[in-house]
């Protein structure tokens, strides 16, 4: 298409894909690493944020740790737990500024949006700083703070929802909402002490991210996809098994945060026994209150293995739908590749969960489980994309910043 | 003829008025209010809305007449008499004020009649046609009935019940601008000063964004004055953010019809808004605790 000269858009486009891949491959590290974060139990090894005992990186000589086991006495200082936390939040601070100038580049046209966001990056900032003064002679005021984060959010969707539907302008406006989101949750996680809502919350806005990132990737591609047959699954389809997937990953998000993932040490029957005793009425109460240290976590057993056995039947309706539409893709041949890799991801992904109770949880099972679910949101999105509704003449055009 | 008559009541508004004046009756009280009040109540209270409907006809007859959209009603195409309708809706008030006053209680007879005051003379004859504020103003009256609905089962007005006061008076002007958007061109040719007439379409429709805005705000009231609980509360996030989608997308139609789309759906939500507070009510509240207000203590 492109044989006249280069122009702006096309420079544009160029960047912006580049940045978009990076942006996907470094949200899927952050995602990972994040998931090695909790599973190694480094999840509240700084106990302020955005800080770790004060520190823009982490405590490391001698005397800096006894300063801060002084300053911060609920916690005492465990390098080796502590830098995994702060690096987490440093990949993540780079994701954030990344689709900020996605966002940014994307919007430059509409003048409007365009300062909102760059206004937004002071704000922030400014709100960060009212929330943790850090040594500036500011007063501590974190539900101020809080407020202004909230008005922030509500401006970007708003700015988001006032572009084109389908637009790369909308969707990272709304990639740069949900991942501001994404760090006040990370806050929550550690000023409530590993609620488990939170953390659930948490994993699900974070494959959220990682979703969106993939769709804008794929939606910046130079060369559309061929078009699928009328054989191809449909996409109504496609988003059944998006949605069975995601409350299984939710459900998967609640084990882990009420550490009930050994709760059943054997497969496929619960401590030897195909009913054990559940307690399904505390083991889905979202909220029990702030204050409460969750580390380790607060139900009886009975409670835990009911959260258990719902991630492992679930698994089942779960595994079914998606071997059903990895089947179905696999007999369309332009989506033949995308099917196989979903059956071979799915059946990893169970191997990987049933492993991770034979096994009693060993590190790296527990977060590759967690890569899978990471693997399987992207391939669902790649379907997802595919199934998209074309008007017939235009899908074998380029794929422009609108 | 009956038609005739049974349309000057303007039988639709009319539901959705007593509809939340029936909420206002299942609020008042933790259990079930008394049939007396029920029966005797909505009766009264749909009498004299019926009445205030007439009135309206009446005395805005002449300007009816040449909008488009009220061109066909009883009296502009002759089917009824002035005298006829002024003798039915005066029948009507009398009888309402007989029933709420002798069967209820006289508080909410009075307040009943002032808001009928309010509504039919306060508006229709001065309010409309003076300032372009006239449905902010007037929207007082039809703001009333949740709060007549509460006080015919308790005989005192809570402050709750000025809560669903506060939340029809506030979806007033986001809910007529956007058929006054619709309309404009009716009442710029009787003259009759709506916002957009006076002020511009697009200036109207940042005033309905703004008033959306406030009214999901104030719809969070219910479930952080303890008066209603997550049931509500989640309701009414979806129903005020789904309102929110309308009035950003209003800023910028697809078509002139979206407008009206506006307009229909403001009345689905004050319907499903008050079907959740009645809901709501009836359902066993999960301990003392308030998971959001609680959030929010923590949230800094």
């Amino acid at each position: 298409m492109s044989t006249g000269p280069v122009s702006v858009d096309h420079t544009r486009l160029l960047w912006m894909r580049r940045l978009a891949v990076l942006a996907t491959l470094l949200c899927l590290s952050v995602v990972v690493f994040g998931g090695f974060v909790r599973l190694s139990h480094a999840g509240l090894s700084c106990p302020d944020w955005p800080t770790c005992y004060g520190k823009a990186a982490w405590p490391t000589k001698e005397h800096e740790i006894a300063t801060a086991n002084i300053d911060f006495p609920q916690r005492a200082v465990e390098v080796s737990k502590a830098w995994r936390e702060q690096l987490h939040r440093h990949l993540a601070a780079v994701l954030g500024s990344l689709i900020l100038a996605l966002a940014l580049i994307s919007n430059w046209q509409d003048r409007r949006r365009r300062w909102l966001i760059i206004a937004c990056v002071p704000v922030l900032i400014f709100a960060i700083l009212l929330y943790n003064p850090g040594g500036l002679p500011l007063p501590s005021m974190p539900f101020t703070a809080f407020l202004i984060a909230a008005g922030v959010e509500l401006a970007l969707v708003a700015a988001a929802f006032s572009a084109r539907a389908g637009t790369t302008a909308r969707l990272t406006l709304l990639l740069l909402a949900l991942v501001i989101f994404q760090a006040l949750l990370g806050k929550w996680t550690v000023t409530m002490l590993v609620k488990p809502i939170i953390v659930m919350a948490h994993l699900i806005g974070g494959l959220s991210v990682l979703g969106l990132l993939g769709y804008l990737v794929l939606s910046l591609r130079r060369v559309a996809a061929p078009a699928v047959s009328s054989r191809a699954p449909k996409r109504p389809l496609v988003i059944a098994v998006f949605v069975l997937l995601t409350i299984q990953i939710a459900l998967g998000g609640w084990v882990s945060s009420n550490y009930a993932a050994l709760a059943c040490p054997d497969f496929p029957a619960c401590q030897g026994r195909w009913l054990p005793k559940t307690d399904f009425s505390e083991a889905f109460v979202l909220w029990r209150g702030v204050g409460v240290d969750y580390e380790g976590g607060v139900l009886d057993g009975p409670a835990r293995v009911a959260i258990h056995l719902t991630h492992r039947w679930f698994a089942l309706i779960a595994g079914l739908a998606l071997f059903w539409l990895a089947w179905r893709a696999w007999r369309e041949p332009a989506l033949r590749a995308a099917g196989g890799a979903l059956a071979l991801v799915t059946a990893g992904q169970m191997a990987l969960g049933i492993s991770n109770v034979v096994f009693g949880l060993p590190l790296w099972v527990a977060t590759a489980h967690n890569a899978g679910a990471a693997g399987l949101t992207l391939l669902m999105v790649y379907l997802l994309w595919r199934t998209r509704p074309m008007p017939g003449s235009l899908q074998t055009h380029r794929t422009q910043i609108r | 003829m009956w038609r005739d008559f049974l349309e000057l009541t303007k039988p639709k508004v009319v539901a959705l008025i007593v509809f939340t004046a029936v909420v206002g009756m299942f609020l008042a009280t933790p259990g079930l209010p008394s049939w007396q009040a029920l029966l005797w109540g909505n009766l009264g209270i749909w009498l004299a809305a019926s009445s205030a409907a007439a009135l309206n006809h009446v005395l805005d007859a002449q300007i009816d007449g040449k909008m488009a959209r009220t061109a066909g009603r009883p009296l502009p195409t002759g089917h009824l008499g002035l005298r006829q309708a002024t003798a039915f809706a005066l029948v009507l008030g009398a009888l309402s004020m007989l029933i709420l006053g002798l069967l209820v209680n006289v508080l909410t007879a009075l307040l009943t009649f002032a808001s009928l005051i309010g509504y039919a003379v306060v508006y229709t004859l001065y309010l409309k046609r003076a300032t372009p504020q006239n449905i902010v103003i007037g929207g007082a009256a039809g703001a009333a009935p949740p709060v007549l609905g509460w006080v015919a089962v308790t005989g005192e007005v809570h402050a709750h019940a000025l809560l669903l006061f506060l939340i029809i008076f506030i979806w007033t002007p986001p809910h007529f601008w956007a058929l006054a958007i619709f309309r404009r061109a009716d009442y710029e040719a009787v003259a009759i000063p709506m916002l957009p007439v006076t002020h511009g379409v697009e200036y109207t429709r940042w005033q309905i964004l703004y008033y959306t805005v406030l009214l999901l705000l104030v719809t969070l009231l219910p479930y952080l004055s303890g008066m209603s609980g997550l049931f509500y509360l989640g309701g009414a996030l979806v129903l005020g953010l789904t309102f929110l989608y309308y009035a950003i997308r209003l800023l910028n139609p697809p078509n002139e019809w979206f407008a009206m789309r506006v307009f229909n759906y403001s009345v689905i939500y004050l319907m499903a808004l008050f079907a959740f507070l009645l809901i709501d009510h009836y359902l066993p509240h999960a301990g003392a605790r308030e998971p959001v207000l609680e959030f929010l203590r923590v949230a800094g």
